[in-house]
């Protein structure tokens, strides 16, 4: 039996994301996928997913979500949002199973920015040009090519490995950052050094300007570069933050445009990128400048931690008191499994 | 057309995992050339650790593991081909391809073009003698998927933007700007002058890769009218191939 998750409503902005469409950026097609890596591998090691496999990512809000046919394991990941399960509450890094019928409902972020809902096996829907992922721009990949809207059927893939509900990330890894490490820019060259210091130095506004192409940032003074205005458009990264024609900094995110010619001041680095990303709107931070060395130990650290997110997973510690679907669970295997762990 | 000797490349960071070749600070068509010489190398070389290169109009974007390859390693390996090269003279085996495209110039399809003959100081007819006359290079692919950039235009082309971008123009526009034409395959915003459409689209989810014109190639336009324009769409609709080589391009 296949199964099927309806939408029955959904806030604006949630689309069917993956880990991205990788090696056609010289074809002028964003690279997209997840904006939280992090939160992508968190759900995949929770549910024996892949990073190929497609979630739903909301921004900012959830949805309401109704199971049809057979049960599905889900997780939820990325931003803590307040969540139910037929007015249970769902605990955040945690597999649950849905039945057919129950409606799940998911609200609003409670500080960070980008949720996602993962189901064991993941959406089925076809890789285009290597990725699950929704191009909303270009209208392909993902769901027909487009964001989610109410009355929306995601059939589920049926899982190639079993899963067990109830599991738990005892130690999600840490969401944001007060301070968001950078290396020198391809185009740093093209400011003054009085310039890159006061950049260094300035205390940023995460504005309400932001999506997944990028995200605005406020500052009480501008960036400008005298030289840097060639215009003549090179690759561009996750990452980079371009002064614009008016100084101001904007850092480019997985939908970002192929190619762009405002000089880039600076570029996060990866292991950063999903800390910052998941910055609410109106949150202040700096950038603190570090050298190659540093950040390439950092992408090795965040690497490792990626890999090593299964040792991190343990049963939910559940009050009974509180279950009231205590009475559908075989208690005895339960009993059984935890004579075997001791 | 940019001195020999002038061609310096240097190696710029992006990121912790990427490097920048740039291999010139201007627009130019023997910098361009250089730069998918050098793109079409390291595909080739196929060097461990590179997971991806992106070619633009002056410089190619190399990103790598820097787990599996070191920094220093990788310039060293790439300061030694791009030392060992004279790009501005170099060819390699592989060709580039020349492709007749066929445009509807004018009317519904180019709706810019009376004021681009106002700007030349010249007429519809020979604005569109001369822009299917000029044999126009791929300078790079990029802004939306299978949009290309072509180049350059004899120097009287050099045309500034439109002071606001038109919110939408449809996929297979063609427009005109600083002596250079770009192609659309998608429907997009733009500010440049668009004086016509052609039925070819670069753009084919149902190929691997994507697109057809690539970097490198070159472009001769021919004019049909509108109901050739109709004709022809509805063929590549249908999965025809609606554009063939003129002649194979010898690069070197």
């Amino acid at each position: 039996m296949t199964s099927m998750l309806r939408v029955v409503s959904v806030a604006p902005g949630a689309s069917l994301q993956d880990n991205g469409r990788h090696g056609y950026q010289r074809y002028g097609i964003a690279e997209g996928g997840v904006m939280d890596r992090t939160a992508l591998a968190e759900g995949a090691a929770l549910l024996n997913n892949t990073l190929d496999d497609a979630v739903i990512e909301f921004s900012g809000n959830g949805g309401v979500f109704e199971v049809c046919g057979a049960p599905v394991l889900i997780a939820c990941t990325g931003a803590d949002m307040h969540a139910t399960v037929d007015d249970q509450p769902v605990p955040w890094r945690s597999t649950v199973m849905v039945n057919a019928g129950q409606i799940m409902t998911i609200g609003a972020a409670r500080q960070a920015v980008y949720g996602y809902l993962h189901v064991q096996g993941g959406f089925d829907v076809p890789q285009v040009l290597g990725s699950r992922g929704t191009h909303t721009r270009a209208g392909f990949g993902g769901y027909h090519g487009r964001f989610l809207r109410a009355g929306d059927e995601l059939p589920v893939a049926m899982p190639s490995c079993s899963g067990q509900a109830y599991l738990s990330m005892t130690t999600g890894l840490p969401q944001q950052a007060k301070v968001i490490r950078i290396v020198r820019g391809a185009q740093a060259d093209k400011f003054s050094d009085e310039v890159y210091q006061r950049f260094v130095n300035t205390v940023f506004t995460m504005s309400p300007a932001r999506d997944r192409m990028g995200a605005r940032l406020d500052s009480p003074h501008g960036f400008k570069s005298e030289t840097g205005l060639s215009g003549i458009s090179d690759a561009v990264l996750a990452g980079d933050v371009q002064i614009g024609g008016d100084g101001l900094a904007t850092v480019l995110l997985s939908d970002r445009q192929p190619t762009g010619g405002y000089p880039r001041i600076a570029t996060v680095i990866s292991a950063d990128l999903d800390r910052f990303v998941q910055l609410p709107v109106l949150s202040e931070f700096c950038f603190e400048c570090v050298g190659m060395e540093q950040a390439v130990d950092a992408l090795a650290t965040y690497c490792q931690s990626l890999l090593s997110l299964k040792d991190n997973i343990a049963p939910l510690h559940r009050n009974p008191a509180e279950m009231t679907d205590l009475l559908s669970y075989n208690l005895v295997d339960g009993v059984i499994d935890a004579k075997r762990d001791s | 057309m940019t001195d020999l000797n002038q061609i310096n490349p240097v190696i710029k960071n992006a990121g912790e995992a990427g490097l920048i070749i740039e291999f010139g600070d201007s627009l130019d068509a023997t910098i361009n050339r250089a730069v998918h010489l050098f793109d079409r190398f390291l595909t080739d070389a196929s060097i461990d650790g590179i997971t991806d290169t992106v070619p633009t109009l002056r410089s190619v974007l190399v990103r790598f593991d820097p787990l599996k390859i070191s920094h220093d390693k990788l310039q060293q390996l790439l300061l030694q081909k791009i030392h060992a090269v004279d790009w501005a003279e170099a060819s390699l085996a592989q060709d580039f391809t020349r492709w007749r495209v066929p445009v509807c110039y004018g009317g519904e399809h180019g709706d810019d073009i009376d004021e681009v003959a106002v700007l030349l100081n010249s007429t519809v007819e020979q604005v569109i003698a001369e822009h299917c006359e000029a044999i126009q290079k791929v300078l790079t692919l990029g802004f939306a998927p299978g949009f290309f950039y072509l180049g350059l235009l004899p120097e009287h082309w050099n045309l500034p933007r439109l002071k606001t971008v038109k919110p939408h123009v449809p996929a297979g526009s063609v427009s005109v700007a600083v002596s250079q034409t770009v192609v659309t395959s998608t429907p997009i915003p733009t500010g440049w002058r668009t004086i016509g459409r052609t039925p070819f689209n670069n753009f084919d989810l149902t190929a691997d890769p994507p697109v057809k014109i690539v970097a490198g190639d070159e472009i001769v336009f021919y004019s049909i009218d509108n109901a050739e324009f109709i004709r022809l769409s509805h063929a590549a609709e249908h999965g025809e191939n609606i554009i063939e080589p003129a002649t194979v391009v010898d690069v070197s």
